[in-house]
Formats: structure tokens, C-alpha cells, sequence
């Protein structure tokens, strides 16, 4: 691990974080064009960026140091998750320190401060957000782990550079049936950890569908800011986690493997924006059926891993 | 070595003495005997973790009480490893019950407090180093014997002495099984050395009566039944030592004769084991989510991590069974790391519980609120174990939760296709238990210390004092470290999985040049990711800095929000509750008292219930069996002495005809 390897993971990450609200933007564009509206412009995101940290904050009589913690501990976990996987370059270097389970594990403690923020100021629609994201975890957790086991399985490796390496050499569970039934699955779920219909609606405030923006009410300013950019971090790093794992193929020379990486991106975020808009927003209690499907999917996978073997 | 192993004893017999001496004195009684224990604590501390960094072993007898029984002692790996935890464990829980038992030095009983809580530490130590069948159970008893005085001690309340009559029945349950096992295994020459125990024939009903027995005291479905009733009733330094550590003394006796005395087993033995862990896993979290009361909540949890213990013992064992010591190794060690780890987090979880009951002499959920102003170090290391016990990065939980879905992954390589489809889903239940406990506790950490305080109580809270606030910050410390050192622990591990399982886990961490822990199919480094996140936090505080703060009330539509609009714990879990309705058979009832003109609700009532499943299947119709075949029974009391006389005759006489 050399300080120009260094170099190329700290450069990708800041490629990863700064193209995240352009490939939010491209969704909302997507959305907006299917819709037949205008929509706001891909670069909308920015603005909304540069005009919330430039704003001051407003912190709720009732809330306490959590509330000033909670953004910050969740912008350095997808700092972290930036760093730790590969995207724009497909590079790795500090894979060794954090394998699939530990992406899930981090992600699992940006939702716990988030859901800690939401509960913090003592308003119902940030508990309402909080436990619902929290009830949510729970169905959706298990589909994620059974799929990140059938791909560890599969490529006999659970660390993201090695298991997306494997699959491009066409070893792993690379273009099988378990492959495809697996993408399904990864599909759905970074529908429902993006919180996207038909999880969660992320362009309103209104209460039947605040989940993820209802933890979010009671933060203001620069926090908010971070805490919007945050999860356009995490959309994007669980698309470029999905092209790592099912759409790898690409060439080496970086600049053209960089391309190769935002086409795919924009072309999952495309994806997004049609399933956005072909299906509706399903009611709480019905996303165990949602989350079924999830782990039915990947427990075929499972099967099909087990029986080729 | 040895001769400070004496001095551990000793000290223990002390700290039992001492209390009994001065029970005229009870604040000097409580003070003493809690110093004492915190030094045995210590000693034995020293002792379990020195002898197993160092490899030693030793044996220590001493002259016998009763004449004709041996006071035969054995500290090797395994004993030294659960030693270490029950002393680390026992000094803690001592340092905070200085503060924690001044109001019980004005009630009565407090020198039988000061007394039983020695004697079941003393009896925990001696339990896991005993190398007599005798001086084991003696001690196991004992140490039943004890808890049930600290889950009575309040014996004015109905629900202690209940709690303790159903704790006192389940445990001896459960060491009549023990008997038998143990009794069956008794070899040629003395019966009740471990070194002439062996299994001979029937090694299936011994591995049963082993399992059945150790798991009532762990804590396992469908035996867990007295563990929420009985560990919220002791006090708090009884309930941590209790959840912490008397769970782990059933781990090591499983691991001991189940394991070691035992021997290898068929594939199927280490499936019923990693099925029950898994039950016991997923129900016990998800019991505990449906709970208010915040110490039967932690009770429930400690269910839950006692069946992921059991996860990892099983998986170890079916890995041994196939052959793949390696593998059998990783998994044993994440089973004994989790054991460690719980004892640490649970500690400090039951002793924050203890600090918030002192406070605000509450432990009901609904109740408080608020708490992080009032009682702000709490809080902190409260917070600390919240994000362990839900197996999050970068504390402890987290590595002995990677470790053992790391070792579940790696039963896919066997031959056998059950191990590979059961294994991997048996990962995903870990998955989802952690899931459940991040829910769990962002709902009991909200609930009790975030947002209005719900009552006076609790508004009106007063931050614990100072051994209190030490004991849960080091253990909080400890959290941290564990989490982000692993390797402190995995080569004293590889000392103790090395002569069960064959194989050593001390080449699974990587040294050099960043510290990495490798098992199974992948790695981690949380040293790294712990510096990392320091790192990008430390930088985010630094360039995020809003040009005006202002404090302003909470948004709550233009009403004046007072404490009842904030999210309940009960409301917290509803969706829980909803989603997982079918395993409880929820029901759910509003009452709405409706004002004049039938409008505007008055008053609006909620009522929630769920069934306990054990209970409901197993429990009541076994005790309505039990009662009623008594009930018949009953019917040769005829109260007639002349007919209890011709019972004795006719009992003698067929007696007599039987033996001859």
C-alpha cells in the first residue's frame, strides 16, 4: 500500500463524493422527464448544498449534544464507506480493512445516530421517522446479509475489491443464475436503503411517507446540509457497490475505467428514476412482503450457489 | 501464581466473613465487603488473564472441609479465560454497588446482601476452576443459591418473590439434569475427578441432559423463562454480575463437559445447538423490543446474546465434526469472545440501568426522558453500550459478531450440503438479531435519555456519584478498546481453542503494518476504521461550523409540544410489532372517550399485549398437567394415621419381597 495508491483511493473518494447530488440530480431529471415536467436541473443539488452550509443552524431548546453529533458521526461513516469502496477508479487499496459485512455495519451506525437525531428534539415526526427507519432495518437487514453471504460464497471472499475482481475474471457467481437473481435482490434493496419509492417517498415531508426525511426535521443549516449530501453519498455508493459486484467489466487504464464507471452509474440511476415512477409508494406494514421478495431472491441464489458447488 | 490464586480465594471467603461479622454496622459492613470484592475481583482478574497470556497451568489442592471430599482445584486455559472475565466483571460491578448500596445500608438486610453478593462471586470463581465433580456442583449450587437471596432481597414486593420462586424451581431443573449427566459420567477410580470422567455408552442422553441443564442457567428458549422475571428484581450489582457473568459460568460447563469431557459428536449435535442459539437469538431481541421495563429489556437481551454464544458453540462443533479444526477454532473463539464482550457491554448496560434507578428510582421506559442532561457521563457510557450490544463499528460487539458470521461462512467449504445451506442462513438470523438490537436500544437510549422528561422523576434526576460514574466509564473504555484492539484477545484465545479444537486463531491477526484481523473469508481492520472515523469526524467538527446558532422550541405544527407527543417506547416498537404480529399474536386495543357532541376525544387510551410463546405452549399446560395429576394424587391423603401406617407396611413388605 503505497502513498500513490493512497493518493488514487483519496482522489476516488473525492470524485465519489462530489459527483453523489449530480447522480441524485439525474434521478429527480428522470423522474421529472417520465413525468413530463420540467424538473429542476440536474445541478439543483449544488445550489441546495452551497445555500444550506451557508446558512446558520437552529437547535431545538430540547435537544442535546446528539443533535450536533449525529450529522457529523454520519458524514464520517460515508467518508469512510468512500474510501473503503471501490467506484470511480475500481480501486481498493485499503480493502483489507473493511470487507462486505463491515459496509453493512457501518451503514447500521449512520441509521443508529440518525435514528438517535430523530428521536433527540422529542418532536412525533422525528420518532416516527426514527422508528419506522429502525422497524424497517430490521426486515431489510437480513436480505442484505443473506445476499453479501451468497456473493462471499460465491467468490469464496467477502471483500468487496477481491469478490468484484473475481466476478470480472468471470470466477465467482459471475454471470450465472445466481448472479442474476442476486442483482434482483441488490436492486431492491438499495431501492429500500435509498429510501426511494416504493420504500419511502424522499421528495415530500408529508407524514405517510417521512421516514428518512422525517429524522431529518428537526436539523438545520450546515447540518442539514451534511445530512442531504450524506445520503446522496450512500445512493451512490450502494450503485457503485452494485456495479462492482454485477456490471465489473471494464478496461484498466484508469481514465477510461472512470468513464466506464459513470456510465454504469448513470445508467443504474436512469433505473432508479423509471422504478421511482412506474410503481407507488406501498403502505408500512406491506414492506415485509417487499422485504420477502428481497430475501427469497437471494435465498435462491443461495440455492443455486449450494447445488452448482 | 498459585499462591496468589490462594489469595483469591481467601480475599472471597473474606469478603463473604466480613459483612456477617459486622452485620450490627451495615454501612461499614457494605463498604467493607464491597473493597474486599473489588480487590478479589482484581486478584482473580490478574490471575485468569495473566495465566493465559502466559500459558500456564496449575493445579491447587487444599485441605478438605468435610472429611472425605477433595478441595481439588485446576486453572488451565479455559478456566483461567472465564476466571479473568468473572474477576474483570466482579471488581467493576464492586467499584460502582460503594455508591450504588449506601440507601440499602438504611434497610434492613444489608449485611445478607453484602454476604450473598460475595458468595456468589466466590462461588462463580470457584465453579470455573474446580476440577472435582463434587466441589462443582457445590459451588454451582451454591451460586444459585446466592443469586435467588439477591433476586429476593426486596421480599416485600409480590414480583420478587415470585421472580425468585420461579428462578429457585428452573435452576434446579436444570441441575438435576447436570447431576445426571455428570453422574452418568463418572469413570473408573475416583468418580468424580474431571480426569477419569469419560462418556461411555449413551453419549447422546448425557449430551442432552447437558444441554437441557446449562442451557436453563444460560438462559436458552424455551428454559429462558426466569430470566426476565428474575434479573430485573435483584439489584442492579446483582443483576449485572447475574446477566454478565453467572450466564457465561453455563458456557464454560457447556464448553467443559459438553466439549472437552464429552468429545467430539455427530454433525447433528452442533445443529440442535446452533438451532437452539439462533431461537433463542431472534426471540429474545425480539421480546425484548416489546418491553418497557427498561431492566427486563436487558434481561430479554441477555437471551438473545446467550443464543448467539450458543451459535458459535454449535457451529464450532458441527465444524469439528466434518473435520475442519480451523474453522471449529474461529467459531469457538467468536463464541468466547462474544462471551466476553457481553460480559463487558451488559455490565455496563445493567449498571447504567442501576444508576437510573438510583436516580430517579424508576425503571420503567415510559417514565423518564431527559436523562442526558441530567446525568450526562451516564448518558455517554450509556450510549457506548448501546452501540456495542448492537454489534456496530468500531466497539466490541461488533468484531465477536464478524467473527462468528466469519465462521458460519466457512461450513460452506465442507462436503456436507446441510452445513451449506444451513449455515449461511443461520448468518442471516445473526443479521437480523443485530438489526432487532439496533432497534431495541435506539429505543431504550431515546427513550430514556433523549428528548422531555416525561415525569418529575426524572426531570428532576441528579447525575450518579462518583464510583458509579467510574465503574460504567471503564467498562465503556473497555468497549472501545475491545473494539478497536481485537488482538489483545485473539492470541490468549488461540491458547484456549487450541487444545479443544486442534487448530490456534493467534495467526488470525496480523500485526504489521496496520493491524488486521483475518478469519474466514475476509478481513477487517478496526483499528483503521476506528482512526478513520476519529479522523473524518475530528475534520467534519472543524469545517462545519453554522455562522449563527441559534436555540429555538421544537417544530410541533404551532402546538405547545409537551412530553406525552414525544415518541413512547411502546409507540417505538409498534411497527415491530406489526411487522412480526404473526410470532406474537399481538393484540391491540384503543379506547377512545369521546367529549361532547361525540368529537373531540377526552381521552384516549392504548392497550397493547403480546403472548409469550413458552409460556403459552409449554408452561401453563405442563403446570395445569402437573396440578392436576397432583390433584388426583392428592386422593391417598385420607388423613387417617391408621392409613398412613398401612402405606409404610405395604411399602415395607414390597420392599422386602422387591430386594429378595
Amino acid at each position: 500500500m503505497t502513498p500513490r495508491d493512497i493518493g488514487w483511493a483519496a482522489a476516488q473518494a473525492a470524485i465519489l463524493i462530489l459527483a453523489a447530488p449530480l447522480v441524485n440530480g439525474v434521478v429527480r431529471a428522470t423522474k421529472a422527464s417520465l413525468q413530463r415536467r420540467r424538473g429542476p436541473g440536474l445541478l439543483q443539488h449544488y445550489r441546495d448544498l452551497i445555500k444550506l452550509f451557508r446558512k446558520g443552524a437552529v437547535f431545538s431548546a430540547d435537544a442535546s449534544w446528539i443533535s450536533r453529533a449525529a450529522p457529523l458521526v454520519v458524514g464520517a461513516v460515508m467518508a469512510l464507506l468512500a474510501l473503503l469502496v471501490p467506484s470511480v477508479f475500481g480501486l481498493s487499496p485499503i480493502g483489507f480493512a473493511g470487507d462486505l459485512f463491515a459496509v453493512i455495519g457501518l451503514l447500521a451506525l449512520a441509521r443508529f445516530f440518525l435514528a438517535l437525531l430523530g428521536l433527540d428534539a422529542g418532536s412525533a415526526f422525528g420518532g416516527e421517522g426514527s422508528s419506522r427507519e429502525m422497524a424497517l432495518a430490521t426486515i431489510f437487514e437480513p436480505a442484505l446479509a443473506l445476499a453479501v453471504v451468497v456473493i462471499a460464497l460465491g467468490g469464496g471472499t467477502s471483500q468487496i475489491g477481491e469478490a468484484s475482481a473475481l466476478i470480472e475474471s468471470g470466477g465467482g457467481v459471475g454471470l450465472t443464475a445466481a448472479h442474476a437473481f442476486l442483482f434482483c435482490a441488490f436492486f431492491l434493496l438499495a431501492i429500500a436503503e435509498t429510501g426511494r419509492v416504493p420504500v419511502d417517498n424522499p421528495d415530500t415531508h408529508l407524514e405517510l411517507t417521512m421516514i428518512h426525511e422525517g429524522m431529518l426535521l428537526e436539523a438545520s443549516g450546515p447540518y442539514l446540509g451534511l445530512l442531504a449530501w450524506a445520503s446522496m453519498i450512500k445512493q451512490l455508493l450502494l450503485l457503485s457497490l452494485i456495479v462492482a459486484l454485477f456490471i465489473p467489466w471494464a478496461p484498466v487504464e484508469p481514465g477510461l475505467r472512470a468513464l466506464g464507471w459513470a456510465v454504469k452509474v448513470l445508467f443504474l440511476a436512469v433505473a432508479l428514476g423509471i422504478a421511482e415512477t412506474l410503481t407507488a409508494k406501498m403502505r408500512l406494514f406491506k414492506l415485509m412482503d417487499y422485504a420477502s421478495m428481497a430475501t427469497g431472491l437471494a435465498a435462491l441464489a443461495l440455492l443455486f450457489v449450494v447445488a452448482l458447488r | 501464581m498459585k499462591t496468589t490464586f490462594e489469595g483469591v480465594l481467601a480475599l472471597g471467603v473474606l469478603s463473604l466473613v466480613a459483612p456477617l461479622i459486622l452485620h450490627r454496622r451495615p454501612r461499614a459492613a457494605l463498604a467493607l465487603s464491597s473493597s474486599l470484592l473489588a480487590c478479589f475481583g482484581a486478584a482473580a482478574a490478574a490471575v485468569g488473564f495473566g495465566a493465559l497470556v502466559r500459558g500456564d497451568v496449575f493445579d491447587l489442592v487444599l485441605p478438605p472441609l468435610v472429611p472425605g471430599t477433595t478441595l481439588t482445584f485446576r486453572v488451565d486455559a479455559l478456566s483461567a479465560f472465564f476466571l479473568g472475565v468473572i474477576g474483570l466483571i466482579t471488581a467493576v460491578v464492586s467499584v460502582f454497588s460503594v455508591g450504588y448500596l449506601r440507601p440499602y445500608a438504611d434497610k434492613p438486610g444489608a449485611a445478607r446482601l453484602a454476604a450473598a453478593t460475595a458468595a456468589f462471586a466466590l462461588a462463580m470463581a470457584v465453579v470455573v476452576t474446580a476440577s472435582n465433580v463434587l466441589l462443582f456442583l457445590a459451588a454451582w449450587e451454591l451460586m444459585s443459591l446466592a443469586s435467588y437471596l439477591l433476586v429476593v432481597h426486596d421480599h416485600h414486593a409480590r414480583e420478587a418473590r415470585d421472580a425468585g420462586f420461579v428462578y429457585l424451581v428452573m435452576t434446579h431443573v436444570g441441575t438435576a439434569f447436570i447431576l445426571a449427566a455428570l453422574l452418568a459420567m463418572a469413570g473408573p477410580g475416583d468418580p468424580f475427578a474431571y480426569d477419569t470422567l469419560r462418556a461411555g455408552s449413551s453419549r447422546a442422553w448425557i449430551f442432552a441432559a447437558l444441554l437441557i441443564g446449562f442451557g436453563t442457567k444460560a438462559g436458552l428458549v424455551p428454559l429462558h423463562v426466569w430470566l426476565p422475571r428474575a434479573h430485573p428484581q435483584a439489584p442492579a450489582h446483582a443483576s449485572a454480575l447475574m446477566s454478565a457473568v453467572m450466564i457465561k459460568t453455563a458456557v464454560y460447563g457447556f464448553i467443559r463437559f459438553g466439549i472437552e469431557i464429552l468429545g467430539p459428536g455427530p454433525m447433528a449435535w452442533g445443529l440442535i445447538v446452533l438451532g437452539v442459539g439462533a431461537l433463542s437469538a431472534v426471540v429474545g431481541i425480539l421480546h425484548a423490543l416489546m418491553e418497557h421495563d427498561l431492566k427486563r429489556l436487558l434481561a430479554f437481551s441477555t437471551v438473545e446474546n446467550a443464543g448467539i454464544i450458543f451459535v458459535g458453540l454449535g457451529a464450532s462443533m458441527a465444524l469439528a465434526s466434518t473435520g475442519r479444526s480451523e474453522a471449529a477454532a474461529v467459531a469457538l473463539a467468536a463464541a468466547l469472545l462474544h462471551a466476553l464482550n457481553h460480559a463487558v457491554y451488559k455490565g455496563l448496560l445493567f449498571l447504567g440501568a442501576g444508576a437510573v434507578h438510583h436516580a430517579t428510582h424508576t425503571k420503567n421506559m415510559e417514565k423518564l426522558g431527559g436523562l442526558i442532561r441530567r446525568m450526562p457521563w451516564t448518558a455517554a457510557a450509556m450510549l457506548v453500550g448501546c452501540l456495542s450490544i448492537s454489534a456496530l463499528p468500531p466497539f466490541n460487539g461488533f468484531i465477536s459478531e464478524w467473527l462468528t458470521l466469519q465462521a458460519l461462512l466457512s461450513g460452506f467449504a465442507s462436503a456436507s450440503p446441510a452445513l451449506g445451506v444451513i449455515f449461511p442462513l443461520a448468518a442471516m438470523m445473526m443479521a437480523m438479531t443485530a438489526g432487532l438490537a439496533a432497534a431495541c436500544f435506539v429505543k431504550a437510549f431515546g427513550a430514556t435519555f433523549l428528548a422531555r422528561p416525561r415525569t418529575s422523576a426524572a426531570a428532576e434526576a441528579a447525575e450518579a456519584g462518583r464510583p458509579m460514574v467510574a465503574a460504567v466509564v471503564a467498562l465503556a473504555l473497555m468497549c472501545l478498546a475491545l473494539g478497536v484492539m481485537p488482538g489483545l484477545m485473539m492470541g490468549p484465545l488461540g491458547a484456549v481453542t487450541g487444545p479443544l479444537t486442534g487448530a490456534s486463531v493467534a495467526d488470525a491477526v496480523a500485526s504489521a503494518p496496520i493491524p488486521t484481523l483475518r478469519a474466514g473469508y475476509g478481513s477487517i481492520s478496526p483499528a483503521l476504521i476506528g482512526a478513520l472515523l476519529a479522523v473524518f469526524a475530528l475534520t467534519l467538527t472543524l469545517a462545519v461550523r453554522p455562522g449563527r446558532v441559534r436555540t429555538g422550541p421544537t417544530w410541533g405544527c404551532g402546538i405547545d409540544l409537551d412530553a406525552r407527543m414525544q415518541y413512547s417506547p411502546t409507540s417505538f416498537s409498534q411497527p415491530v410489532r406489526r411487522f412480526f404480529g404473526f410470532l406474537f399474536g399481538t393484540r391491540e386495543e384503543v379506547h377512545v372517550e369521546k367529549g361532547p357532541g361525540g368529537y373531540f376525544p377526552r381521552r384516549v387510551a392504548y392497550d397493547a399485549s403480546i403472548r409469550y410463546a413458552a409460556e403459552h405452549y409449554l408452561y401453563k399446560p405442563a403446570y395445569r398437567t402437573l396440578m392436576s395429576v397432583a390433584r388426583r394424587a392428592s386422593a391417598i391423603q385420607g388423613g387417617s394415621l391408621h392409613l398412613y401406617l398401612l402405606y409404610v407396611l405395604i411399602t415395607a413388605v414390597v420392599l422386602l419381597l422387591w430386594a429378595a
